[in-house]
């Protein structure tokens, strides 16, 4: 066992292990101590000089980031004379920063605007005039970049080298007039690129997707997990819940994902937004579209059900769908009906075993494992992972009960598939979205909800559980999840 | 390495230093200072087709390089003129009268029509601020310029013309 460290913050004593710095051991604790260029998940640079904290003892305050805890030290971070360094530190940060909040991004969420609520307050005493730089630099990815907003904190210079490792970014010329940048005429070329937007602590880097669509206070965030491969990193999601419209999604540090997350993760808000939505349960009749309401498209699909007998049911699964609602949804038609025919409805160009080294993962679904776990349970369909659609065609059942997959982002396939299905005798497409009404002549559609707007878990590329604790209300009114529709289907029988 | 390359831009010279400052630090990055000292007095100035170069053949990383080169003033990154005046901007020699100075010898320059052969830039400290004002024309280094005897001192240079 390493050696462990005792001291204390603001008198709260804590052990650490031999090497933790006093930023990290008041990380763990939750104690605040105002930084710009100290990152949990990147090296120590040192270079915002912002940490200052007092050690009792000593002299001079000393940066926490860079200060190793060692036996006995007492930190104190709430003194007036650390506040006053603070104050001090902000100030010089704020030399050359062009104080253009009405216009960008990061206001509502800036550490400069934030830590001068907090520890700031004092009257500008710069006359001089503030040296200028380029501004709306397009970067490549997903980054504007402004260069006078940035007070050089080299995080993002560093998530190049320690995180990507592409080391695009580098920090030119010197003292006022140094300025971030790429190699002149090269741009980012990776797929992260949205994370520099987070770990930027100013508004330097915005985001191409996001910019100028809504302020952030305007957004309610709630925890979620991404949906976009089996990785499964824990998300932020950003919605204004006065129009119901999506606009972002952030990580969040877990266990899967540590800080980060990847571009095509940050896209998977966009399906969930009304445009893009199956909003109505209907059938169609003599090519004709009839929206029905809940009731009545049960119904119909129960006496479908019964009078075929369930030997002609067969169920088309993708893995885009929580445990619980495989739970339910296997249980009613499985264990309940006895239906054998189970077949599971994979991105025919899949490569399942693709990894990019960082997060992204070849699977796109973000539920393999649950749905695999749950076909074990119930002893059905095949028991290795593999695209069974075309079987499925095949096969030919009377009725086909098909639960969509839910992103159509993920899975190119899916037009072409539909297709496909509608041309088949009798099939139910319970979907997320509506890209099933592209198509003319579905027997029978039922709209079920996004991975927002339910509880429940998926089980990721590890096999471990992501849950689902904090649903969105839904922006379709009086529709359900694929568990509340099967259980609501069950009291027809 | 990639020394066998005989397509190299790189004088043989040149890459017997490159490659002794390579192995001489404990990282590769250290090199990179030494090396565009070498490049720079061999072929005037450092240009993008040296950092080309310095990546593909020495797997030197091109925005370290670059951060190097635009860090320190002494680094030339367009092509020198025949006379580069460094004329020290920084506080002692400003004390002393090197902004008079410098604007002298823009008025000289611009009078005498040799805009061509002469270039003129302020530089940080030169290190013998007990003679300020301090400036360097190429190599040569001239110290106690003033409004009244940097013309005569320029005369030098512009004699040669």
């Amino acid at each position: 066992m390493s050696e462990t460290i005792n001291f204390k913050i603001d008198g709260q004593s804590v052990s650490v292990p031999k090497g933790t710095t006093v930023m990290q051991a008041a990380y763990q604790m939750k104690i605040k101590i105002p930084h710009f260029c100290w990152h949990p998940g990147l090296s120590v640079a040192g270079v915002c000089r912002f940490c200052l904290v007092k050690v009792e003892g000593r002299p001079k305050l000393e940066i926490a980031c860079n200060l190793q805890a060692s036996e006995g030290m007492e930190i104190l971070t709430d003194t007036p004379e650390v506040k006053e360094a603070h104050k001090w530190a902000l100030e010089f940060h704020l030399v050359n920063h062009p104080l253009d909040c009405p216009i960008c991004d990061q206001a509502g969420e800036c550490g400069l605007q934030n830590y001068y609520m907090e520890v700031g307050k004092y009257q500008s005493q710069m006359e001089r005039p503030k040296v200028l730089k380029p501004k709306a630099l397009d970067v490549g990815g997903d980054l504007v970049l402004d260069t006078e907003r940035c007070i050089l904190c080299s995080r993002c210079v560093r998530f190049e080298k320690e995180v990507t490792k592409s080391e695009a970014l580098g920090i030119f010329d010197r003292g006022d007039h140094a300025i971030i940048g790429t190699y002149p005429g090269k741009k980012i070329e990776h797929k992260y690129t949205t994370n520099l937007v987070d770990i930027c602590p100013v508004g330097a880097f915005t985001s191409k997707d996001f910019r100028f669509k809504q302020r952030v206070w305007f957004l309610k965030d709630k925890q979620s997990v991404c949906p976009g491969c089996s990785t499964g990193c824990s998300i932020d999601l950003f919605a204004k819940e006065q129009t119901g419209t999506y606009y972002r999604i952030k990580p969040r540090e877990g266990e899967s994902n540590g800080y980060w997350m990847c571009d095509t993760g940050r896209g998977m808000y966009r399906h969930l937004n009304i445009e893009t939505r199956q909003r109505f349960h209907y059938v169609s009749k003599n090519g004709q579209k009839i929206d029905i309401d809940q009731k009545e498209s049960l119904n119909q699909l129960a006496s479908k059900i019964k009078e075929v007998g369930p030997e002609h049911v067969s169920l088309l699964v993708s893995a885009q769908y929580t445990n619980e609602e495989y739970e339910a949804f296997f249980d009613f038609f499985v264990g309940k009906l006895g239906v054998k025919k189970v077949y599971q409805w994979r991105e025919p160009t899949e490569k399942l075993n693709d990894f990019d080294g960082i997060l992204l993962r070849g699977d796109r679904n973000s539920n393999t494992h649950g749905l695999m776990a749950t076909l074990k349970k119930y002893g059905v369909g095949n028991q290795k992972i593999g695209n069974e659609f075309d079987i499925a065609v095949s096969s030919a059942a009377k009725v086909v009960i098909a639960l969509v997959p839910e992103i159509p982002a993920t899975f190119p396939s899916l037009q072409s598939n539909l297709q496909t299905l509608v041309s088949l005798n009798f099939v139910s497409f319970w979907t997320v979205n509506s890209e099933i009404e592209k198509i003319k002549g579905a027997k029978h559609v039922v709209p079920v909800k996004g991975f927002s707007e339910k509880k429940g878990s998926f089980t990721n590329h590890f096999g471990k559980l992501g849950h689902l604790t904090s649903p969105f209300v839904s922006v379709i009114e009086g529709i359900n999840c694929v568990a509340s529709t099967t259980r609501k289907l069950s009291e027809y029988f | 390495m990639n020394s066998s390359n005989n397509s190299s831009i790189f004088s043989e010279k040149l890459k017997t230093v490159i490659e002794k400052e390579l192995t001489r630090y404990e990282t590769k990055r250290s090199a990179i200072l030494p090396i565009c000292h070498a490049i720079q007095d061999e072929c005037g100035w450092v240009q993008e087709k040296h950092i080309d170069a310095l990546e593909k053949e020495y797997s030197l990383n091109r925005i370290q390089v670059k951060e190097v080169l635009t860090f320190y003033k002494a680094y030339k990154q367009s092509e020198p003129k025949k006379f580069e005046i460094e004329f020290c901007d920084n506080i002692v020699c400003c004390m002393m009268g090197a902004k008079d100075a410098m604007a002298k010898i823009e008025e000289l320059i611009e009078k005498q029509g040799v805009n061509s052969e002469f270039g003129l830039k302020g530089v940080p400290c030169l290190g013998v601020c007990d003679q300020a004002p301090a400036m360097l024309v190429n190599k040569d280094r001239h110290h106690k310029i003033t409004n009244e005897n940097v013309e005569k001192v320029l005369s030098r240079y512009s004699s040669t013309i």
